[in-house]
């Protein structure tokens, strides 16, 4: 796959989080207002591309030398469990479970496999936009729908679900053929 | 953890359809029943045993190891089943793709308490795993029956694994991507509106 088609399948096609339903609790979870939303999710974001990295270079240097490939899961979580024994502390020392154990970040670094050391870092990247590009919209679309009234069954997350399926639906229109050739 | 707490975590209080916890997978797999029945029975298996090592790791692992530690012991469980499946149930198995590495990471098993004594936790881990399975097969069954028309089962001798609904044309957006958010949305605010009559 070219770069671009890599970019547009992980960012529009298959978004991470609309089309292949990863990385829907953070999503859940997030601010209202794309502005804090957008700050919130940077840090997950950021650790896409990180994750992509990180799994190609344990796959080609540590696993595959060692014949030892099936073991790769749990070697992706020694390294997701690292950055939690370093002494950070107070709001960032919260924060940074939150935003390396999901299954955005281990699910972009088990896709990736196969991707080469730069096709990872194009992925995870990808990846990363997608998630920040679903989340703008969807804080967008909660911030205004909290001003909006609902049956007080469906009111907070049953809410965000049907926001964030309606986005999905909107999504299943970016077709590959059709962006490919926009992009040439 | 009683009895009627234990019936109470299936549906009033059940972890995935009114506090949408351990969601990713859950969603992603639920377009079959079959997916989510083996999911879910993976998903009790690793629940367990974390439960079990919970107690050891409460009194005896340092505060600030305590979540890499279940971490690592969760995607150790998680390979097992995994190598597992692959060995007895390849074709069970292919359809869960990276979905079932994926439950390592669930909030589910790595945010359980495990205060309390070796009963209680794995008292709760049951109870968390068994509300996990019915309410992914209830999300499944949903999904399936309206967006595809069939309900996927395990094929047992002359059966072929396979129940086709006929008169229902199938809603085919439900077995896709933005089916699963729906039928989730709904059925997690049926949860809360029963769960709000009883109590």
């Amino acid at each position: 796959m070219t770069t671009v088609g890599t970019v547009l399948t992980f960012t529009f096609v298959n978004n991470v989080v609309l089309g292949q339903l990863l990385g829907v609790c953070p999503l859940l979870g997030l601010p209202r207002g794309p502005r804090p939303a957008l700050r919130a999710s940077l840090a997950l974001a950021a650790a896409m591309p990180a994750s992509a990295v990180l799994s190609w270079v344990v796959r080609r240097l540590v696993l595959a030398p060692l014949g030892l490939e099936s073991l790769e899961l749990i070697a992706l979580c020694l390294v997701l469990a690292l950055p939690l024994l370093l002494p950070v502390r107070g709001r960032a020392g919260l924060l940074l479970p939150h935003a390396l154990l999901n299954c955005a970040v281990l699910g972009v670094g088990l896709l990736s496999a196969g991707a080469g050391a730069a096709g990872s870092l194009v992925v995870g990247a990808a990846a990363g936009a997608g998630y920040l590009l679903a989340a703008v919209v969807f804080a967008g679309l909660r911030e205004r729908l909290d001003r909006e009234w609902a049956p007080r069954s469906m009111r907070g997350l049953p809410l965000s679900l049907l926001t964030a399926g309606l986005m999905a639906l909107v999504f299943l229109a970016f077709d590959r053929t059709l962006l490919a050739g926009l992009a040439g | 953890m009683k009895t009627a707490d234990f019936r109470g975590v299936l549906w009033r209080d059940n972890p995935l359809l009114v506090y949408l916890v351990g969601l990713c997978p859950a969603l992603a797999v639920s377009d079959r029943l079959v997916n989510a029945l083996l999911l879910g029975a993976v998903m009790l298996f690793a629940l367990l045993g974390t439960g079990i090592a919970a107690v050891g790791l409460e009194r005896f692992a340092p505060p600030r190891l305590r979540l890499p530690l279940r971490l690592l012991l969760a995607s150790a469980l998680v390979t097992a089943a995994q190598r597992f499946l692959w060995a007895f149930a390849p074709t069970f198995t292919a359809p869960l793709g990276v979905y079932l590495p994926l439950l390592s990471v669930n909030c589910l098993l790595l945010g359980s308490a495990g205060a309390g004594s070796f009963s209680d936790g794995l008292l709760e881990a049951a109870g968390r795993g068994a509300a996990f399975a019915v309410g992914l097969s209830l999300l499944a069954l949903v999904r399936e029956g309206l967006g595809a028309g069939t309900i996927t089962l395990f094929p047992v001798g002359s059966f072929g694994g396979v129940l086709n609904l006929r008169g229902l044309p199938p809603a085919r957006v439900l077995a896709a991507a933005p089916g699963a958010l729906f039928v989730l949305g709904y059925l997690s605010a049926l949860a809360r509106r029963r769960g709000r009559g009883r109590s």
